[in-house]
């Protein structure tokens, strides 16, 4: 591995850059998503690296093009970029082909956005607002202080990302999507995400069955008969019943209503209730 | 007191939408946003994170993938939980409003991006024009607005519906509010087949059932059930890493003996 040695500058520009993109999400468009955003973020970026007037607009225009990451990853995108466009100017004009600036962003785009939604969206949010929601639920307050932690896993790939990705260059990064890495850390943490979820569905989703009969004199509940055959039976064959509809490209709103619509139809039949 | 309510709600619900975007954070912090509504509202924060609780509960798993947003978890929740605050309601009556908010206010973000996509061709322009200035200039007032109409959402619904509203709740039949009290607890099934969906592969089956087993049989808690996610998860990376090796390994050695063979020939 070689080792860059970081000057003052660079520090500088990596600096403004991890605040930079913390906008990344704002202003999306429907025909290029994030470009605009990735050029607002690097304008002083390449001001800073691009002396020549003309080099700096070219950068700017060929960096408008579409571009849709999820944007905590982006800090390594961004680090790679930074070290690519810092060659490009070094570079005697006309012999760095900037196509492979384009050519990066492109590959690693999916990649990144494949492992990030399924870890910040998927996993790490559903854990966090699971304990968020058990405290807010006795109306603790100390739900305040739970982003301290949820945010650092968040603020700490875009810093640490930012600074691999400028250090070890295109390489490393584009070797570890070539050889499978990254899918296998995707794998990785969607199998959290899927046993979490198994969990969840036991423990957040409520179907309280209250019906009660009276057969030869002996008194029928049904809850207690379910949960005899399989606790929590009844919200896992609701969760698999939405995911299949869904799987069946059922849209998510029709899903939705469907479930209110059970809920109130379970209730007026006197089966659930609260 | 209405109209001091309308422009604080909208507030929050600008200060929500900026931390949408920023950053990503408020995925992770909704309940932030509720104390602070308790807390210019002059309400309870313990009774704002009981409602809270109760719409986010609703929303879970509903997640924000790339551009596409199925519900506007952030203007249904900072409303319903407004609205039953300034009403005294309780959380079903939360939940009741969030939903429906929550997927009417996806239009706003629809009406916001297509003005952002037909200044794309302005931005080109300032970019062939080499004016850095109006450059910024537009992408300052594109999110100057994208936080007004926030603002103006919530204060036009604050002023305008809470009188509607109230009267709206006060008619809502008792074994009405049961019935949505029922379905509010079932609605987390929906996120949880929409993130399902997401990351679904017939290989994660085993996973799934054992942490469903856990919670349901040794009722472990959801950090418990998290940690031995992460086992799994660490045990399918090693076998995996250990497998490509192996292939490449493998691969390497047969070209090398196809090379011979051929030499042989």
């Amino acid at each position: 591995m070689t080792k860059i040695e970081m000057t003052a500058q660079d520090k500088k520009l990596t600096k403004r850059m991890f605040w930079r993109n913390m906008f990344l999400g704002f202003n999306m468009s429907y025909t290029r998503q994030q470009g605009v955003a990735w050029d607002w973020v690097h304008a002083p970026i390449y001001r800073e690296i691009y002396k020549d007037d003309d080099q700096f607009w070219e950068a700017m225009k060929r960096n408008m093009e579409f571009y849709n990451i999820t944007p905590n990853m982006n800090g390594m995108v961004s680090g790679l970029a930074l070290s690519m466009e810092e060659e490009n100017a070094k570079a005697p004009k006309g012999t760095f082909d900037t196509a492979g600036i384009s050519g990066m962003k492109i590959g690693l785009m999916g990649p990144m956005a494949g492992i990030g939604d399924t870890f910040f969206s998927g996993v790490w949010a559903l854990i966090i607002m699971g304990i968020a929601i058990s405290f807010a639920k006795q109306g603790n307050l100390i739900v305040a202080a739970l982003p301290l932690i949820a945010l650092i896993p968040n603020l700490l790939v875009r810093y640490y990302g930012q600074k691999f990705g400028y250090k070890l260059g295109t390489k490393y990064i584009q070797k570890a999507v070539e050889n499978g890495v990254m899918a296998m850390f995707t794998k990785a943490a969607s199998i959290v995400g899927v046993t979490v979820v198994g969990g969840m569905i036991a423990t957040l989703v409520k179907v309280p069955v209250i019906f009660k009969t009276k057969i030869n004199g002996t008194v029928f509940e049904l809850q207690k008969v379910l949960d005899q055959i399989l606790p929590n039976m009844l919200p896992l064959l609701l969760a698999v019943g939405c995911f299949v509809l869904l799987r069946k490209n059922v849209s998510p709103v029709k899903v939705l209503l469907g479930v209110v619509v059970l809920g109130f139809a379970l209730t007026f039949l006197g089966i659930t209730g609260a | 007191m209405l109209l001091y309510q309308a422009v604080v709600v909208g507030l929050v619900l600008a200060f929500s939408k900026w931390l949408n975007a920023y950053g990503s954070f408020l995925q992770l912090m909704p309940f932030f946003s509720y104390i602070v509504l308790a807390l210019v509202l002059g309400k309870s924060p313990s009774q704002a994170l009981i409602l809270g609780a109760a719409v986010e509960l609703a929303f879970y798993g509903v997640m924000q993938i790339g551009a596409v947003l199925p519900q506007d978890t952030a203007v249904g929740g900072v409303l319903g939980v407004a609205f039953a605050l300034i009403l005294n309601q309780k959380p079903a009556v939360a939940v009741a409003l969030a939903v429906p908010i929550s997927m009417l206010a996806v239009i706003v973000w629809n009406l916001l991006k297509f003005w952002f996509t037909a200044n794309v061709e302005v931005f080109d322009r300032y970019i062939d024009q080499r004016n850095l200035k109006k450059f910024n200039r537009l992408w300052w007032l594109q999110i100057a607005v994208y936080l007004l109409a926030y603002f103006a959402l919530a204060f036009i619904a604050i002023l305008l519906g809470t009188k509607g509203i109230n009267a709206f709740v006060n008619a809502i039949p008792k074994p009405f509010l049961t019935g949505l009290t029922v379905a509010a607890g079932m609605l987390p099934a929906v996120g949880m087949g929409m993130l399902l969906k997401f990351v679904w592969n017939i290989e994660f089956l085993p996973f799934f059932i054992a942490g469903f087993a856990m919670a349901a049989y040794l009722q472990l808690p959801i950090m418990a059930v998290s940690i031995f996610g992460v086992v799994f998860g660490l045990m399918m990376f090693f076998i995996d890493r250990h497998i490509n090796e192996v292939k490449q390994a493998k691969g390497t050695a047969s070209t090398g003996n196809d090379e011979e063979d051929f030499f042989n020939d």
